[in-house]
């Protein structure tokens, strides 16, 4: 396990070129990206980033949109933390487009199973949380997606955002859904949002 | 206040006459002479020789020699021993001390109640008039005074309310293995109780729990018997306008010698955090309050259970439970089958990538593991994707006291989390909303059933009382380490942070391990 741990670390040690942005993964940055039992928090993420907010939300958003040149567990708490750095205005903010673009990339919208999907996912979730209203639109397209995870995922996010306008469409899902872990997860939302179930 | 086994049975062979020479057992018998020398002749009857004196019945001793001998002690009279008083009297406690702090105790006429070893809440229930640790105990000067399976042992008297002399070590039969588990009244939101240690306990878990989870509990303060002024113990201030910022929190948190933290609805006290502040027999002074968010003292009456491990143990149980996982993504992992009981137990990927890994790892803990059970959650559709924050409405479904609950679930919420568990758990108690860990299948799309084991492995360590060796900013913040000397930073470590740590664990960190009450 031990040489399992440095191998999947050296895998790690690469650099990706976006947005002519050179990425550099350091162990610290790996190691707090990694953690088992814990969602890493801005604090510590900045800390591992010299300290600069700025270096850090670089960074992470190039991770986020690395496309498989980055481990995944890496990448994936890398999109999860990018609300974290979000300033006002945040939908137009880097971090917002990052999720934005992630949620909206073939590779990851049209995923149905696999890592892929836990990317999409990461995305969906981290744009609940953002609470940008117009995310509405791009949150609904995947109400209806073939994965119960994604489609439960999706409910969960559109009660973060709390835009009512959400609340025709999850009614209407509600209405077809078939999987008791997605009927309890937008019956919730639509509480949440103020709307009982009809 | 024990049965005699020689009734009846024994008096008709008596009168039966004595067969003379070396009688064999049930010959009868009116000297010892008339028993073959590895018997003895009790009541006319020739029997086994003794090995503890309930072996003899109420009111008899068992002498080194394996001899049962009629007790003297009249009604009155001192005694140190339950076997020191007469048939139909009991050696019960004073509560007086003599010159030299000793409890005192005289043979008294037996209560009305329950036999050594049955569950009590005071003194009054028990036959022999002590209860302590939550079971009636008898009173001895040796083990050979105890029954089977008990140790005769130094233990701290308790009240509930605190009474003179609380605190005070007297010599009484306890259990020699296992665990020994009991609830601690406790009268309004913020108490000092007594904690009773002991001297055969090799660790003592204190778990916590209040019915409103909006409110935290725990300790507020605990003074180990050795203390005197500076307590072991302190709450760390609890961040927030006007009172603490998050690092002076997280400092007092660490620099503690016993670590513990309340937390909403549930949280558990281990004791030893650490090889360099043992166990310490006698009483622990333990400030049990419920909070407010806001660190200022709730409402809320916790509920307290106590739970002494008495031995140390090397297997670990494991107890699967799987929530409905059809259809999974990361389905590719486990041939392409639904992952439930009666997959787990067939497929090679989860006995032997997996449950081998696993037992891999704890080898090096010194830890086998035992028996594993099988279970499928199917009426909890709530519970399949678990969002972090229910995780004490699954962990509620752990029924296992003992080993370990292990939970799989479709996916954790914040993705990124790939399991979930207390840090310490409540060793030996099932069925709270802290019983057992939770493990993320989706990690599967990326990560292997080895590593899987190894993160698993990690959070059961964590529920077993281990703590992370190092934090991640520790360098910064040098003390954001666990309390065991010898574990190093090294991300080699089993309780490195990172999923990509190792599977070492240090002498120090296997000594914890092995006193833990999960294990058997």
């Amino acid at each position: 396990m031990k040489q399992l741990g440095i191998a999947a670390i050296l895998a790690l040690a690469v650099s990706a070129a976006a947005y002519g942005d050179v990425l550099v993964l350091t162990q610290p940055v790996i190691n707090a990206l990694t953690p088992i039992d814990s969602v890493p928090s801005s604090t510590q993420l900045t800390g591992v980033f010299n300290g600069s907010e700025l270096e850090a939300l670089n960074n992470l958003r190039l991770i986020a949109l690395s496309q498989g040149s980055v481990d995944l567990g890496v990448q994936l708490r890398a999109i999860r933390a990018l609300p974290q750095y979000c300033q006002a205005p945040c939908a137009t903010h880097d971090a917002h487009v990052a999720l934005e673009t992630i949620a909206a990339t073939p590779r990851y919208r049209d995923a149905r199973r696999g890592s892929d999907l836990l990317v999409l996912r990461a995305a969906i979730e981290a744009l609940g949380v953002l609470r940008i209203p117009g995310d509405v639109v791009l949150l609904l397209s995947q109400l209806d997606h073939p994965s119960r995870d994604l489609r439960a995922a999706t409910a969960h996010a559109l009660r973060d955002l709390g835009n009512t306008q959400a609340i025709p469409a999850l009614r209407a899902r509600y209405q077809q859904e078939q999987v008791q872990q997605v009927r309890i997860a937008i019956s919730d939302a639509l509480r949440v949002l103020g709307q009982p179930i009809q | 206040m024990r049965a005699s086994p020689f009734p009846t049975l024994l008096t008709a062979l008596a009168l039966a006459g004595c067969p003379g020479g070396a009688g064999g057992i049930g010959d009868p018998c009116s000297t010892q002479g008339d028993c073959s020398s590895s018997y003895q002749c009790v009541a006319n009857v020739c029997t086994s020789r003794c090995q503890r004196a309930p072996e003899c019945g109420d009111g008899y001793a068992c002498d080194p020699d394996g001899m049962c001998r009629l007790a003297t002690g009249q009604a009155g009279d001192a005694c140190t021993s339950e076997v020191e008083c007469a048939p139909g009297l009991s050696c019960q406690l004073d509560n007086t001390v003599d010159s030299s702090g000793s409890l005192l105790a005289s043979c008294t006429e037996q209560n009305i109640g329950r036999p050594a070893s049955a569950a009590c809440h005071v003194d009054a229930e028990c036959r022999n008039g002590t209860c302590a640790l939550g079971q009636c105990v008898d009173l001895c000067d040796q083990t050979r005074d105890c029954g089977s399976g008990n140790s005769c042992m130094g233990i701290p008297l308790v009240h509930t309310p605190q009474q003179e002399n609380d605190g005070v070590v007297f010599s009484g039969c306890l259990p020699s293995f296992g665990s020994v588990v009991w609830t601690i009244p406790v009268l309004g939101p913020a108490t000092e109780i007594l904690l009773p240690v002991p001297a055969g306990a090799r660790s003592a878990t204190v778990v916590f729990s209040v019915d409103d989870v909006a409110q935290t509990v725990g300790a507020a303060r605990v003074f180990a018997p050795s203390d005197s002024i500076v307590p072991s113990y302190t709450k760390p201030c609890t961040p927030g306008p006007g009172l603490c910022d998050e690092l002076t929190a997280v400092d007092q948190y660490f620099s503690q010698r016993l670590r513990h933290r309340p937390e909403p609805g549930q949280s558990v006290l281990q004791i030893p955090s650490s090889g360099s502040t043992p166990l310490e027999t006698g009483a622990y002074r333990v400030r049990v309050s419920s909070f407010r968010p806001n660190g200022t003292a709730g409402s809320a009456i916790p509920h307290v259970t106590a739970i002494m491990k008495m031995d140390t143990a090397v297997i670990l149980d494991l107890h699967f439970y799987f929530l409905d996982l059809d259809a999974h993504p990361c389905q590719s992992s486990f041939a392409e089958q639904r992952l439930e009981s009666a997959s787990a137990k067939a497929s090679s990927y989860f006995q032997t990538d997996y449950l081998g890994e696993l037992q891999r790892i704890f080898a090096g803990g010194g830890i086998s593991l035992g028996a594993t059970t099988y279970e499928d959650v199917t009426n909890h559709p709530d519970l399949d994707g678990l969002a972090v924050d229910r995780a004490g409405a699954l962990l509620s479904l752990g029924a296992h006291a003992t080993g370990i609950n292990v939970f799989f679930v479709r996916t954790l919420a914040p993705v990124g989390l790939q399991a979930f568990g207390p840090n310490p758990g409540p060793a030996g108690l099932g069925g709270t909303r802290q019983s057992g860990v939770i493990v993320g299948v989706d990690t599967l799309c990326y990560r292997s059933w080895p590593q899987l084991a190894r993160l698993t492995a990690h959070e059961i360590a964590r529920y077993i009382g281990l703590y992370h060796n190092v934090e991640l900013e520790v360098g910064q913040h040098p003390t954001w380490r666990d309390p065991i000397d010898d574990s190093d930073d090294s991300l080699a470590n089993l309780m490195f942070f990172s999923e990509l740590g190792g599977i070492e664990l240090s002498a120090g960190q296997r000594a914890i391990l092995t006193k833990s009450a999960v294990l058997r």
